[in-house]
């Protein structure tokens, strides 16, 4: 019994009972306003579609210099041609 | 002779502590779990191995373990205690996460929402067992499924409880299609779980450049304690969808957050030393991990996941008594983070019931929206009780 007084005892002065009210109260409110963003962007942008239209952008994949396939064949090809040259 | 004596006294094998025993025990079903059950392998190895390094035990004035200033592991650590890698995790998550079923359909962000109640009330549960304001805080964040938010908010609000909340929130991240199936059976009827929802629509590639900026901004003037998480998430997505940086959000997606998962998965393991006595106002404290605080902490992550659970399925069934288009609840257990777990539980589930009932997409949004969640609850935890 003692336990269970100092238990609650403990939420009390902790503000236990009205954190998790305020907080679960500023989650939901966070989350509940980005579904409502992303409720009316559709309709912003067919707005800005008309002002600017939206491009096909494919992805860009640029790769890193040191991983060029073309320049690292062209690089062996040449290699290979040298070392032929000085065998004969 | 003597040096030889010196020798044995120093080697694990004599200062071996039953309590290590336990430990090793414990990384090495980790270790089982991972491999032979394949749950969570990416941290539960890691954790599993760090957890056996944490708890070989060496001669005090050696500096080899996390806490040893000048040890290499203390460098590993640092990463873990100043909450260094967290947010370069969210940024990896960022870069993967694809928010279109998400903006998609909206109304499921709520069911995110709705999950997180597994923090608060267990903030509530683990104030009741005696824990400070900040202690229960830490503790409560475990309810956001979340491993990076749990260490996040860990490292600031109970740095000492760190390994006990990490290990907790990552087991039950990894128990999740154990832990879930039973609470959403039992929450719902079999014609619920045989509900279907109507495909997502097509979402356009300005809505999800434009979903990460004005998502960020919204919540981070809300709570700007939420700025480092979110910030790293949603900056990590607008590198995915920008189509520009795919470069770097091939980096983020990959190398990254496997460099960042290595070591924070390690350094937490190795973080659960069984016994560390420290000196607190001239006595010799405890505050290793097998501790009654930490099973307390295990009993209280237990019930987080469980409430995180019912709330979503729960208010899911709420929502339906408004909705024309029924939400299938099952949905609603996915509002805890674990992504993609949760969201596979849900699909799993569903088709026991329907093999033809694709949940999948339609769990991903509660999911998604249960990180963004989570992250915000940390932000709030972070910003009242910081002492």
């Amino acid at each position: 019994m003692d336990f269970l007084q100092k238990g609650l005892q403990n939420i009390v002065e902790q503000d236990g009972y009205s954190l998790s009210i305020a907080g679960m109260g500023i989650v939901f409110f966070a989350l509940a306003f980005i579904a409502l963003i992303i409720k009316i962007l559709p309709f912003f942008l067919m707005l800005l579609d008309k002002i600017v239209p939206e491009k096909i952008v494919e992805p860009v994949v640029r790769t890193r210099p040191g991983s060029d396939d073309g320049a690292i064949i062209a690089a062996i090809a040449s290699a290979i041609y040298k070392k032929k040259k000085q065998v004969g | 002779m003597d040096m030889f004596q010196s020798f044995l006294a120093s080697t694990g094998f004599s200062q071996m502590s039953i309590q290590n025993v336990i430990m090793i025990v414990i990384g090495i079903t980790f270790i089982t779990l991972a491999i032979a059950k394949h749950y969570e392998p990416l941290l539960l190895l890691p954790i599993g191995f760090g957890i056996i390094i944490g708890n070989i035990p060496f001669v005090a004035n050696m500096a080899l373990g996390v806490y040893d200033s000048g040890s290499v592991l203390s460098y590993i650590y640092f990463g873990v205690s100043h909450g260094v890698f967290p947010p370069l995790i969210f940024m990896g998550i960022g870069a993967m996460t694809d928010f279109s079923y998400m903006l998609s359909n909206p109304k499921l962000i709520l069911l995110g929402g709705a999950a997180q109640i597994g923090i608060f009330l267990t903030i509530v549960g683990a104030m009741f067992l005696g824990f400070t304001g900040a202690e229960a805080g830490a503790i409560g964040i475990i309810g956001g499924a979340d491993g990076p938010t749990s260490i996040f908010l860990s490292s600031k609000l109970a740095p000492h409880l760190l390994g006990a909340i990490a290990i907790a929130a990552y087991s039950y991240m990894a128990l999740v299609p154990v832990i879930q199936p039973p609470i959403m059976k039992l929450l719902t009827t079999r014609k619920e779980r045989l509900i279907k929802m109507a495909p997502p629509r097509i979402v356009s590639k300005r809505e999800k450049i434009f979903f990460p900026i004005i998502a960020f901004i919204v919540c981070a003037l809300i709570v700007p304690g939420a700025l480092t998480l979110l910030g790293m998430l949603f900056f990590g997505n607008l590198l995915k969808e920008s189509f520009v940086t795919e470069r770097l959000a091939e980096t983020a997606r990959t190398s990254l957050i496997d460099i960042v998962t290595i070591l924070l998965g390690v350094s937490v393991g190795a973080s659960t030393q069984a016994i560390r006595m420290v000196e607190v106002g001239g006595v010799m404290v405890n505050k290793g991990f097998l501790t009654p605080q930490s099973l307390m902490i295990f009993g209280l992550g237990a019930f987080s996941f469980c409430i995180a659970t019912a709330g979503g399925v729960l208010f899911a069934k709420f929502m339906n008594l408004f909705l024309k288009e029924k939400i299938n609840p099952l949905v609603g257990a996915a509002g805890v983070s674990a992504v993609p777990d949760s969201a596979r539980v849900v699909q799993m589930v569903g088709q026991k019931e329907d093999p033809n009932n694709h949940l999948l997409m339609h769990a991903m949004a509660p999911n998604v929206a249960g990180v963004i969640g989570s992250a915000i609850a940390a932000g709030i935890l972070w910003s009242v009780l910081v002492v």
